[in-house]
């Protein structure tokens, strides 16, 4: 797709927090009604409905009369990927402004959880569950032993990822950390879950819906209050190709080809991005994702971090709203959330200066014969 | 170690034939592509010659670890007492990989590079590596 030709109008994002007691349905049903106010549209001008997830219920409950409503699940990847098909079906003409929808309420018991109510057929955990391999985390840390084993990666750069981000989200008040320092003690002293990673490695559940709106750049010019983010680029990856290769561990997803066709869409270079949100469920995610995408040498992620690299000051700031693990976790759509703050300068006291382009980044998947493999990537532009 | 209630395996699934023969002696099988000799586990379909020519083959289950991680913490009850418990990658010399828990082996004296090889007749439901 053309850079600017298709722009992100209306953000609604409700209160982001653990074990609120409200279900999904609702959530999704405030940040609609925030999303379109945010934009100065009505309930009627939405024409298309994705949603991050399988709900038959949305459309009624919601009172939305669409064209159509697409399921979309494809793991953490699934926010960055409904936008690329909300920009195809408003570039094939299906809609105008298309809902991108999130809600969810795991930590309120809105989802199957662990301890016998888990799904694995549904979540494709697979065989090594049989025998104890359970979890998104598990999976990450195959990526992260790996990365120690061949690089030298160490706990305490683990460690510095999440006193990073713990700094970025202690101003923040829609954090769900705000003004709860920690320091590279704290992580290390904190209880080991599946090694390398420990809690403060992790992110917690959340609670919270988010609703987009996104149309076309003529519409978007039309509408008096919106101020909208343009989506200047946008690519996938999929990490099936290097399992066939057998390297799949020295991957994190298959950033490559989703970078590459993002970067080449944009028409823009890694050195012109102004601040980067990456999927960041775990502290080695932000590290490989550093590597694969380029902003350091392969190996480099962990000292690049502890050296201040992702600070407001630093090479890239990242995940400047402290991320999943101490932002909150609204699946792939907490760096898209960021990244459209960044670029409307709603960011407040980590708000990057004159901020223009940001990075968003989606991954994950890991079911199956457990790996983590889907990824997305966006470039998203301020309005000009 | 039933593990029915946390995964249960698929009667007439297109692995079954994986499980038949594990239950039969132990036996380890891979699908093996026999127009290039490649090997993948489980169920696949060669990526270069699709799945004409795929059969099950023996293969001794032996390998080296990858990669691997330690629960430390149990995820569902029925773990609770083998927590702490290893899970390895071990990349077979045949090439894929096989995610498995590793047994017979401290899990604090786990390293990539490590040799294992499938246990046998310790009437395991799943095919479990130990160290060579």
């Amino acid at each position: 797709m053309k850079p600017r030709s298709i722009a992100i109008v209306g953000m609604g994002i409700t209160r982001q927090g653990r074990a609120q007691g409200v279900v999904d349905l609702e959530l999704r049903r405030q940040a609609l009604e925030l999303a379109l106010d945010d934009a100065g549209l009505e309930r009627d001008a939405i024409d298309g409905y994705i949603h991050a997830s399988h709900e038959r219920e949305d459309l009624r409950y919601l009172g939305l009369s669409p064209n159509f409503s697409w399921p979309v699940q494809t793991g953490g990847a699934t926010a960055p990927s409904s936008f690329i098909m909300a920009a195809g079906a408003i570039l094939s003409g299906q809609a105008e402004v298309v809902a991108c929808a999130y809600g969810m309420a795991p930590s309120s018991g809105g989802m199957p959880g662990f301890g016998g109510k888990m799904s694995f057929g549904s979540l494709s955990y697979g065989y090594p569950a049989r025998v104890g391999m359970i979890g998104a985390a598990s999976a990450h840390a195959l990526h992260a032993r790996w990365h120690m084993d061949h690089y030298g990666t160490t706990s305490r750069q683990l460690g510095a990822v999440a006193v990073q981000l713990r700094n970025h989200a202690l101003n923040r008040p829609d954090a769900m950390t705000f003004g709860k320092p920690i320091t590279i003690e704290d992580h290390q002293a904190s209880a080991m879950v599946v090694d390398p990673f420990r809690m403060l490695d992790c992110c917690r559940d959340t609670d919270g819906g988010a609703v987009f709106l996104v149309t076309s750049a003529e519409r978007a010019k039309s509408m008096a209050k919106a101020r909208p983010v343009y989506i200047m680029g946008a690519g996938t990856g999929h990490n099936i190709g290097n399992w066939h290769k057998r390297d799949v561990f020295s991957h994190h997803d298959d950033i490559e080809p989703a970078a590459r066709r993002a970067f080449a869409q944009a028409g823009v270079s890694l050195a012109d991005i102004d601040t980067a949100q990456f999927y960041d469920p775990f502290t080695i995610s932000i590290i490989m994702q550093l590597e694969h995408y380029g902003f350091c040498k392969p190996g480099q992620g962990g000292p690049f971090v502890a050296d201040g690299g992702i600070g407001l000051d630093g090479a890239i700031p990242a995940n400047t709203g402290g991320g999943q693990i101490s932002g909150f976790y609204a699946a792939g759509f907490t760096p898209i959330i960021e990244a459209m703050k960044q670029l409307r300068g709603e960011s407040g006291p980590t708000q990057v200066k004159d901020a223009e382009l940001a990075l968003v980044s989606g991954h994950g998947l890991n079911g199956g014969v457990q790996n983590t493999w889907s990824h997305a990537t966006l470039i998203l532009g301020a309005d000009a | 170690m039933s593990r029915d209630s946390i995964a249960p395996l698929i009667t007439g699934d297109l692995d079954t034939p994986i499980w038949d023969a594990w239950a039969d002696g132990n036996r380890f099988l891979l699908h093996r592509c026999g127009t290039c000799g490649r090997h993948d586990w489980p169920a696949s379909c060669c990526p270069e010659h699709g799945m004409s020519a795929m059969e099950w083959v023996d293969t001794p289950g032996t390998g080296v670890v990858d990669t691997y991680t330690i629960f430390h913490r149990a995820y569902i009850k029925e773990l609770a007492s083998e927590v702490p418990y290893a899970m390895a990658v071990v990349r077979l010399d045949e090439g894929p990989y096989f995610h498995t828990r590793l047994v017979g082996v401290d899990p604090a004296a786990v390293k990539s590079g490590m040799r294992v090889r499938v246990r046998k007749g310790a009437g395991d439901d799943f095919p479990l590596f130990a160290p060579e």
